[in-house]
């Protein structure tokens, strides 16, 4: 298995090698068969990037601990489930991973482009495969997941403790697939760069790509919270952790992109910022893979760790270099076509949207990055938490919520302010009913004023598909709900895209919730013994002690009863795998009772079974979860391909292969 | 998202032959909490000490609460462990010396980000005075719900479909 791995390796490093100089002669002097070689590489490159990730799958599931790789991260203990996860559970698997979604996703879309857009494929294909080539020697001779051990041991050390939790099983691969997404909107934005062709072909092709990499990041980074909120058991679900931070920064400049190139699409404005934002997405792609894995920001020191971290230095030095020369090099042919024509306009809603995305991209990266710059001119050792974060991002987050809600209303080109005001009256209206209401029941100023600019963003989104569902039924004499899904399936990207604001809109609910109002206590019980938080009634029956095939399970049984009412009954539990024992992990005790979760943690336990419980109450947190289903939904939405669309009345030629325009 | 919490929970190991036994006993005042909650579990990655369950941010959390029962105000304990751990100890860094740059970094960006914006605005708008005297301004003319209306049956109609 390691020969057969290790050796697709080379041949698909070879292979790239090469399918970059076809590329390229190709499409200098004109050789359609090198162009069309090239292509065949990358398809090539990722079968056998395939092979590579069967062989290391197989070595996993067959327990083939002569592979170093295997030993140290599964053991036969493990459940089926968890030593297959295991594949990505380390920095050589992360990257095999990361080089078979990119090479999946470029192949996918070479196969869809190859034709519409001829020019710029040989030069997709190259830079996709020089995005390969790297992975591949990282691969190859730095961090070789086929590395063999001199004997073969009888049993693996087993997973880190912390991966083994269904969450795991799910945030990994959407997080780091999410940032090998970005490889395909990188290659095209190369590739426009290179040939000059900076016209609408590159935008059309390059949109639907930026958006299935921000889908999937975001999936990833809710995945992420999911799982911090059920395992880390500090009763929160983002604790603007470096690492955290990291992934977060690429899913920022991308939701910027996204925005922006709606303006450039529409009003041939930002070419140069859009090429920018989404260069800027695929380096911080980069930069993220590797400060995960590589220890990076936790200290300076442990750089030293880890040999692939100065090779991703200068990887992301020499695409930070390139992709800046290349836009100084094509900056006269990035011209806007067309003017902003009034402050008070869509393009400049637009605009604000991106100076506070790339705003609060630049705090969350200069925080992060902070304690290093200390370390380096100061030495001293330094800590930016979530106080920080709060402070900066969330005045952020406040105008962001705002601009939410403006900015639809906005007309392209001006609005004139008489109309604007008068749209924005009943959402404004909503807005600040909800908020005062929520300021008598609450008393919090801050959460109710959130409140209120939430509240007014869903009512714009409201106000929008009502209008647009009114507009459809003197038109086409559709009754409301057809007509509001006619809307939604023929303006996918219009509509879709309001629902995604309706999911941030929900999130922001289950953030305001438990960002407020969240109430902690701790208890010391005998079993049989009860403690009161707000109207809940916890009573400790029993700890049970339980040995499992992979460790020991310590478990607290608490009943939970609402003003005297029982409710259910939760675990809230332990775990020390073997060969781990020092480092135990939990899964918290979770029970969501209308909209608070009673959250359990169980802190310490003595062997008369008298237990040290933490419990929380955290109001409205299931509902950044639904906001989470309801992102998925939009941006399904946004990504479905359109209908043909058919004019009323009015006679046009048939567009062809919708697929890759909207 | 590594975040090796519970490091230091070496004293578990021992106890894990025997069922593990701690002193369960922990009670904090809200403001011992708070506190806690200000202060960077230092042998944890990212976790505060009221959040840690290591060892060492128990003991810290009980002297917390000694310090506060001997009367000592909340700058006391803070400025106590500081002195052992080091600034690295505080969630928020001070905002004084070299660490102010760290506050006003994206203070700083933003009015960069403000002063380009704009600009951009004036300098386009500059160029779009002369493009309005010969371009078709048509969303302007109207001003009333019907104009808006047509606005968007034109918006919805055309957006999906490739621009030209």
């Amino acid at each position: 298995m390691a020969q057969l791995g290790s050796g697709a390796l080379i041949v698909a490093l070879a292979l790239a090698v090469y399918g970059i100089v076809a590329g390229v002669v190709g499409a200098r002097r004109r050789i359609p068969e090198l162009v069309e070689s090239s292509i065949r590489a990358v398809w090539g490159v990722t079968l056998l990037v395939l092979v590579a990730v069967a062989a290391l799958l197989t070595a996993f599931l067959t327990h083939d601990y002569r592979l170093e790789y295997v030993f140290g991260r599964s053991s036969r203990d493990m459940p089926v489930y968890y030593v297959a996860a295991a594949f990505y559970g380390g920095q050589e698997g992360s990257l095999l991973y990361w080089a078979m979604i990119a090479g999946l996703l470029s192949s996918l879309a070479l196969y869809l482009h190859r034709k519409r857009d001829r020019a710029l494929i040989p030069y997709v294909a190259a830079t996709v495969l020089s995005v390969e080539t790297f992975l591949l020697l990282m691969l190859t001779i730095v961090a070789s997941p086929f590395t063999l051990l001199p004997m073969t041991p009888p049993d693996g050390q087993g997973l880190n403790p912390l991966l083994r939790d269904p969450g795991m099983i799910l945030h990994p691969p959407f997080l780091l697939g999410g940032f090998a997404s970005f490889t395909v909107p990188f290659g095209f934005a190369m590739a426009a760069l290179i040939t000059g062709r900076l016209g609408d072909d590159w935008i059309r092709a390059i949109r639907r790509w930026a958006l299935v990499a921000w889908g999937i990041l975001g999936v990833g980074l809710l995945f992420g919270a999911w799982w911090a909120y059920h395992v880390l058991g500090w009763g929160g679900y983002w604790g603007w952790d470096p690492v955290e931070n990291v992934a977060l920064l690429p899913w920022l400049t991308a939701t910027a992109f996204i925005h922006s190139i709606i303006v450039q699409e529409r009003r041939g404005m930002l070419k140069v910022w859009n090429m920018a934002l989404i260069v800027a997405s695929f380096a911080l792609s980069v930069f993220g893979t590797f400060t995960v894995r590589s220890g990076l920001i936790a200290s300076v020191h442990s750089f030293a760790v880890s040999p692939i971290g100065p090779w991703f230095l200068g990887y992301l030095a020499v695409v930070v270099a390139v992709s800046v020369a290349l836009l100084i090099y094509r900056l006269p042919g990035l011209q806007s076509d067309r003017a902003i024509e009034s402050v008070v306009s869509r393009e400049s809603g637009f605009l604000l949207n991106n100076l506070l995305f790339t705003a609060m991209a630049f705090a969350t990266f200069w925080g992060t990055v902070f304690p290093l710059i200390t370390e380096l001119v100061r030495e001293t050792k330094l800590t930016v938490g979530p106080p920080f974060y709060k402070q900066v991002n969330g005045p952020l987050l406040f105008a962001m919520m705002v601009l939410m809600g403006v900015g639809p209303l906005l007309a392209w080109r001006r609005s004139t302010p008489r109309l604007l005001l008068r749209n924005l009256l009943w959402p404004g209206v909503a807005g600040l009913v909800a908020g005062a209401g929520f300021l008598v029941l609450a008393g919090n100023p801050l959460a109710a004023a959130s409140i209120a600019v939430t509240v007014f963003a869903v009512g714009t989104i409201v106000l929008e598909y009502w209008r647009g569902a009114r507009v459809r039924r003197a038109n086409t004499g559709e009754p409301y709900p057809l007509a509001v899904a006619m809307l939604v399936r023929k303006n996918g990207r219009r509509y879709g895209g309001y629902i995604v604001h309706l999911a941030v809109a929900i999130m922001a609910i289950g953030i305001i919730g438990s960002s407020f109002f969240q109430v902690e206590r701790q208890f010391t019980l005998r079993p049989g013994e009860s403690g009161t938080i707000g109207p809940y009634t916890l009573t400790y029956q029993r700890l049970d002690n339980r040995v499992t095939r992979e460790g020991q399970q310590v478990a607290a049984v608490v009943d939970i009863a609402k003003n005297g009412e029982p409710r259910g009954t939760v675990e809230t539990l332990r775990f020390f795998y073997r060969n781990y024992e020092n480092q135990p992990t939990a899964r918290m005790g979770i029970k969501t009772i209308g909209i608070d979760d009673v959250y359990l943690v169980l802190d310490q336990w003595d062997e008369n079974g008298t237990v040290g419980l933490r419990a929380y109450i955290n109001p409205m947190v299931s509902w950044i979860w639904v906001g989470g289903a309801v992102y998925v939904l939009g941006m399904i939405t946004v990504l479905w391909p359109a209908p043909q669309p058919v004019r009323r009345g009015a006679t046009r030629p048939v567009r062809e292969a919708v697929l890759s325009e909207a | 998202m590594k975040r090796s919490i519970l490091v230091s929970l070496l004293l578990v190991v021992g106890l894990l032959i025997t069922p593990p036994l701690v002193a369960a006993e922990e009670a904090l005042s809200p403001e011992a909490l708070e506190i806690a909650d200000a202060l960077n579990c230092p042998v944890c990655e990212g976790l505060s000490v009221r959040d840690s369950n290591s060892q060492l941010s128990q003991d810290m959390r009980r002297q917390i609460q000694r310090m506060l029962d001997e009367g000592k105000t909340r700058q006391e304990v803070l400025d106590y462990f500081v002195d052992r751990y080091g600034v690295g100890v505080l969630r928020e860094p001070p905002k004084e010396g070299f660490v102010l740059t760290l506050w006003w970094g994206p203070v700083i960006g933003l009015a960069v980000g403000v002063v380009v914006l704009a600009t951009f605005l004036r300098q386009r708008r500059a160029r779009g005075k002369r493009a309005v005297a010969t371009g078709d301004v048509d969303e302007a003319a109207g001003a009333d719900l019907q104009a808006y209306e047509q606005r968007l049956l034109r918006e919805i109609d055309r957006m999906d479909a490739p621009t030209s």
